[in-house]
């Protein structure tokens, strides 16, 4: 198969030129200009953009235990409308991914729909307790890739510390949820003007800040490899940004509602915008921005957190917390970083690709290489497109960018050479 | 005006033809217009003055009014409010009071039920009590003429009071001077959120003031919190005759939404003098207060008979 005439963007190696990508077997044969077709098939991708397949360090798919919201088969069905090659869902299904048994579940029921990178997150304690470790060893050679209790924090400083020394004693990373919950009492957005007006309790930006700065000592303590989830506040990424200039090794990501929405946008209750942590401030939200330009904060993620219709209509204070975010995730990150200049397009493709394969060392994604799956995908970068939430793929139809105008889409996405097409 | 769920959402106009028309009321001049329309009070938390206040309303307005009791309503075997909600209006209620813990539940039922039955927020959370907002605006109104740069102080629990909120937002909107006054722990966490002064004492707060609303500690809402008790706030937080008479204007009307807690909040003694009275006009005026947004609300409505 050859693709022709596209713009490939390759971050890996700032490459970044119109050429031609010649695929045989699912395997990146050539990369180069004007490639000779040898009765394959050809593609004309003129105008397009070739980037490695988006690859999502955080995302929930809700099987086993939470059909209603997702099922691995509509959430990886989601993940490649989105434009994604490789995702990697957290542990908090029921049950709780701590075993091998459920571990080895997911996976071979992802096998069985597609060839998309499947990389689980297992939990860092069982039961998300605060007590054991996982058993590291076992769950990593049964495919898992990363450890954390997201959607939940350990709040143990001890169990926290140990189980960092033993996870990074296998080359594996902790992703932190970071809330200190007695702070987040409930809150159901973020405290400040708006939650004071609408008379709901609201999550300070203590809450993650404060969480993150415990977290921090932990790991300058035994000099950890750790990687911080969600980042939403300011102070937060003045932490992290310091912490990295000390040396500490530590990774950071945001999600795209994080640089599009603040609190200023929940109107009238309207829980499509009840997310953890909370939509923040603008000045939280230019400080995410900043964030992502000066490399404080490494990679963009989904967390793609899908519910049901119905659940996110109840009332604000009892409909659970999230938003779908493979389909949307691309566009949010085009329009509001790229077009709008504040990142360089190659920079946003490298904190939706290279960046988050590095981080949990994902040897097939996230670059466009000689010899390796072709793991792609084919991006109208000004296409102008209206998200409609009741086309989504995921079963949650349902999301705060209903009705958005978004400029950049996915047109294709290609996993070890298989064409999906989109959009 | 289609529904009433906040003072957000009503223009200064709105506001006055309630005014007005509660007046007619009060004067025996006006007749109601919506007799024989059904009203249904919904209250999900306790109330004796909201509750009777709006019941006396509807009756003295020739309503019909069904006292839905929530403890025992299929609401407790589950159903959604929305779907409580449709099926009253196919049994031909027209409009429906409901007093509820959680904020912002009728934004969020309202855009849910199909069928054009009229809300009116009788309390929820800590949003909003636009009805005790119009009555105590009537009070004011009534005793002090104006409340155009007047220094209306209110005095409490702040936190925990849509009282607080619904006046804010009304007395804004008519150009008084507010003061809010009480411990950091029963302070808005963010001073930002309101266009108001803010105070810690309450002698500074009452000095020169023409208006003082006192609110009620609200001890049932601060369960888990980590508050001093109400002896440390009585010390310091109590008006009572000898605190007016030394700071506040000398014509100052005394306010409270109810029900007080005598000798925390405000003495005994003071509520049990003339100037105390003004908080029973206060509940009496909103009857006509309460007949006037029904009248408005539902006048030009058609008759009952939903379902057909």
């Amino acid at each position: 198969m050859l693709l022709k005439n596209a713009r490939i963007i390759n971050p890996k190696t700032n490459f970044d030129k119109i050429s031609d990508i010649m695929i045989e077997n699912g395997i990146i044969k050539e990369i180069g200009e004007n490639i000779p077709s040898q009765n394959d098939e050809v593609i004309d991708l003129t105008g397009k953009i070739i980037t490695p397949g988006l690859v999502d360090i955080h995302c929930h798919l809700r099987e086993p235990g939470f059909e209603a919201k997702e099922t691995i088969k509509t959430g990886i069905a989601s993940a490649i409308a989105g434009g994604y090659s490789a995702i990697c869902p957290m542990a908090n299904t029921n049950p709780i991914v701590d075993n091998a048994a459920t571990l080895t579940y997911s996976i071979n029921k992802a096998k069985e729909i597609s060839e998309i990178g499947f990389h689980p997150i297992c939990a860092v304690t069982k039961g998300f307790g605060e007590e054991r470790t996982v058993n590291v060893s076992e769950l990593l050679d049964n495919g898992a890739i990363a450890f954390s209790n997201d959607g939940k924090p350990v709040e143990n400083m001890k169990v926290l510390k140990e189980a960092l020394k033993y996870i990074n004693s296998h080359n594996a990373i902790i992703i932190s949820h970071s809330e200190d919950s007695a702070l987040a009492q409930g809150g159901c957005i973020n405290e400040g003007k708006v939650s004071e007006r609408l008379g709901l309790k609201g999550i300070s930006t203590l809450t993650e800040s404060s969480a993150i700065a415990r977290e921090l000592e932990i790991v300058r303590a035994v000099n950890g490899r750790y990687h911080f989830a969600h980042v939403s506040t300011k102070r937060s990424i003045e932490l992290i940004r310091q912490a990295k200039k000390d040396g500490l090794k530590v990774t950071a990501e945001t999600a795209p509602h994080y640089f599009s929405l603040t609190e200023d946008d929940i109107k009238d209750y309207d829980a499509r915008y009840k997310v953890n942590p909370p939509l923040r401030t603008k000045e939280d939200l230019e400080a995410v921005i900043e964030g992502l330009k000066d490399g404080t904060i490494d990679c963009i993620a989904t967390d793609h957190a899908p519910h049901t219709v119905h659940e996110k209509l109840l009332p604000i204070q009892q409909a659970p917390m999230g938003i779908a975010g493979f389909e949307t995730a691309l566009g949010l990150t085009l329009t509001n970083l790229v077009h709008t200049g504040k990142l360089p397009l190659i920079e946003a493709i490298k904190k939706l690709t290279y960046a988050p394969a590095e981080i949990l060392n994902l040897k097939e994604q996230g670059k466009i290489e000689i010899g390796t799956n072709a793991n792609l995908t084919v991006i109208d970068l000004n296409e102008e497109w209206i998200v409609d939430a009741s086309k989504f793929k995921s079963k949650c139809r349902i999301s705060p960018f209903d009705g958005y105008k978004l400029k950049g889409r996915v047109k294709m996405t290609i996993i070890k050479g298989k064409i999906y097409n989109i959009g | 005006m289609e529904h009433l769920i906040d003072i957000e959402s009503i223009s200064k106009d709105d506001i006055l033809n309630i005014i007005n028309l509660a007046k007619e009321f009060k004067q025996g001049k006006k007749k109601s217009d919506v007799e024989k329309k059904t009203l249904a009070l919904m209250f999900y938390e306790n109330s004796t003055r909201t509750r009777c206040s709006f019941e006396i309303a509807g009756q003295k307005l020739g309503m019909s009014i069904i006292n839905f009791d929530a403890a025992h309503s299929s609401l407790s075997k589950g159903e959604s409010l929305k779907d409580t909600i449709e099926n009253l209006y196919f049994l031909g209620v027209n409009a429906v009071v409901i007093r509820h813990s959680l904020s912002g539940i009728i934004n969020n039922v309202i855009k849910q039920v199909k069928y054009p039955i009229k809300f009116i927020n009788g309390g929820d959370g800590t949003h909003a009590h636009p009805s005790q907002a119009l009555l105590d605006f009537y009070t004011m109104l009534e005793k002090i003429g104006t409340v155009e740069n007047k220094k209306i102080v209110i005095v409490g629990d702040v936190v925990h009071s849509r009282v607080a909120k619904s006046n804010i937002s009304l007395l804004s909107k008519f150009g008084a001077d507010i003061h809010l006054c009480a411990p950091s722990y029963l302070q808005f966490q963010n001073l930002e959120a309101f266009n108001v002064k803010y105070h810690s004492s309450v002698k500074e707060a009452i000095e020169g003031a023409n208006a003082v609303m006192v609110l009620r500690v609200q001890n049932e809402r601060h369960e888990n919190e980590s508050y001093p008790d109400s002896k440390e706030y009585k010390r310091l937080y109590e008006i009572d005759t000898n605190l007016l008479k030394s700071y506040a204007a000398s014509d100052v009307i005394l306010m409270h939404p109810g029900p007080a807690n005598r000798n925390i909040e405000v003495s005994s003694e003071l509520l049990d003098n003339t100037v105390g009275k003004t908080i029973l006009e206060q509940a009496q005026n909103g009857v006509f207060v309460r007949m006037a947004i029904l009248n408005t609300l539902l006048k030009q409505g058609k008759e009952v008979n939903n379902a057909s």
